[in-house]
């Protein structure tokens, strides 16, 4: 009850914020495929963030043979996205022509994520660590998926 | 603003607590300089992404060499 309290004040915080956002110079709402862009744009940042963190508190908080592991999958989350990004930022038409590309590039995506949430299950010394990282880890996971529903849904890949 | 974009945000930061309302907040961030011009919006959105895959990837391999 007091985390859904909780997650509820965020959203009311954040809907607030965000309400005053509109397109500069016009009236109008982002298009699906802009979407697509900011999830994009906020899944690259989330994994740098979390990569810094990590060569951050090794070896500290996370051992140097762990923190091997999980940026070894980073590194591979960051280069399919760079392969991801070069065809998005073509645009929703050439993005279109090249949706199967697309659609292996986001399975790829989807498996390191697993890969990553999977080598960090185990081995961080400081619980709160632990947890901060599951937790960044899930964000990057969730903005995967509304990258692939924001596709679907400017009718990019199926 | 679309409401589809809030609702799926306000969804994350329910699911997910402080650290998604960080995200929130640096997606707001993203939102704001979008202009009435989508294709430099894309490019740009484009190019900051890659600019941080690239930082990933290059602090990854200096982290690797060192160890």
């Amino acid at each position: 009850m007091k985390t859904h309290r909780a997650g509820l004040a965020l959203t009311c915080v954040l809907l607030s914020a965000i309400g005053c956002i509109h397109r500069q110079g016009a009236n109008q709402p982002v298009t699906a495929f802009e979407q697509v862009m900011v999830w994009n744009d906020a899944l690259a940042q989330t994994n740098n963030h979390i990569a810094r963190g990590i060569i951050e508190v090794s070896p500290s908080l996370i051992a140097p043979e762990k923190a091997i592991v999980v940026l070894r999958e980073q590194k591979n989350i960051a280069i399919i996205d760079e392969q991801i990004t070069a065809i998005l930022k073509q645009g929703p038409d050439i993005a279109k022509l090249n949706s199967v590309n697309l659609q292996a590039l986001l399975n790829q995506l989807k498996q390191s994520i697993t890969k990553l949430i999977e080598s960090g299950a185990v081995g961080i010394k400081n619980p709160a660590t632990q947890q901060t990282f599951d937790t960044d880890v899930r964000v990057v996971a969730t903005l995967a998926d509304n990258i692939l529903n924001g596709l679907r849904q400017a009718g990019v890949v199926q | 603003m679309n409401v589809a974009l809030i609702l799926q945000i306000g969804q994350m930061i329910s699911t997910l607590g402080p650290i998604a309302l960080e995200m929130a907040l640096k997606i707001q961030k993203l939102l704001a300089p979008l202009g009435p011009d989508i294709q430099i919006n894309i490019k740009a959105l484009a190019d900051d992404t890659i600019a941080a895959d690239e930082d990933t990837v290059k602090r990854v391999n200096a982290f690797l060499a060192s160890h």
